[in-house]
């Protein structure tokens, strides 16, 4: 995808650069938090459209709450799962010393023309394609796993 | 000094495994008395967990003697803060050095 993004007319290297490491640690944390822990279908789906300018990944894993409720078994809802996974260093494979990926891709999308949809069980964030503050809520419709959509 | 050329790992670095693997296939290479810096040239992207996962077990190894060399790469530096708060290790102190010798070659 790297390479098809730079070739592409429009994208600099700086935003290659920014679009890989967002679709690689969004898409990396799907197996590091599912390994052996798959509700059905493993692996995830990855796909996306230089020209309608937009990348999507989704697994049908745990989702993040689950992920998170090891470490912080407080939390009651997707929303803050989300909240706490992409605003504080903790992971849900604790002790490691993980659990800052999402918050640089937070940190990327808030700062550059890239945005970010992310979705797990009801929860969602959303990040606008022009640099803004990040938003997270509910939604009506559940997401098991989660499904990602980047915008650039 | 020995320098460590990300390059050699490929031009997209992702995934905490790989980063593993990277560092697992360099340390024998590598002398523990000698610092070593990290030169991202001609490296696309890295992930933040690729970056984690290497740089926390070199310095391990190296026992902090690990410099990173100024770079321009999108992806390194929009790691390199929240990996340099993420904890008071080896690790923090690396990325926070780096980070300052950026800040005064740009001013």
């Amino acid at each position: 995808m790297g390479g098809l993004l730079l070739q592409s007319e429009g994208i600099s290297e700086e935003m290659t650069s920014l679009l890989t490491s967002v679709a690689g640690e969004v898409g990396d944390n799907s197996f590091m938090h599912n390994v052996a822990n798959w509700q059905d279908v493993p692996g995830i789906f990855f796909a996306y459209d230089i020209g309608k300018r937009f990348i999507v990944l989704a697994d049908r894993g745990q989702g993040v709450r689950a992920t998170l409720s090891r470490v912080r078994p407080d939390l009651k809802t997707d929303a803050e799962a989300l909240k706490v996974g992409f605003t504080e260093i903790v992971s849900g494979r604790a002790p490691e010393k993980r659990g800052n990926g999402l918050k640089v891709v937070r940190g990327i999308a808030e700062s550059s023309p890239i945005g970010l949809q992310f979705r797990s069980g009801l929860g969602v964030v959303q990040i606008p394609r022009q640099p803004g503050p990040t938003e997270i809520g509910t939604t009506a419709e559940n997401v098991r796993g989660t499904y990602a959509v980047i915008t650039f | 000094m020995q320098t460590i050329q990300l390059k050699k790992f490929g031009n997209v670095l992702v995934s905490r495994p790989a980063g593993l693997e990277a560092f697992n296939g360099i340390r024998p290479t590598l002398e523990q008395s000698t610092p070593v810096e990290i030169d991202f040239d001609d490296v696309l992207a890295v992930t933040p967990s690729w970056l984690d996962e290497f740089l926390t077990n070199l310095a391990e190894y190296m026992d902090g003697k690990v410099e990173l060399l100024p770079t321009k790469n999108a992806s390194v530096l929009a790691a390199l803060p929240v990996l340099g708060m993420a904890r008071e290790d080896a690790v923090a102190e690396i990325v926070q050095r780096a980070l300052k010798r950026m800040e005064e070659k740009s001013t």
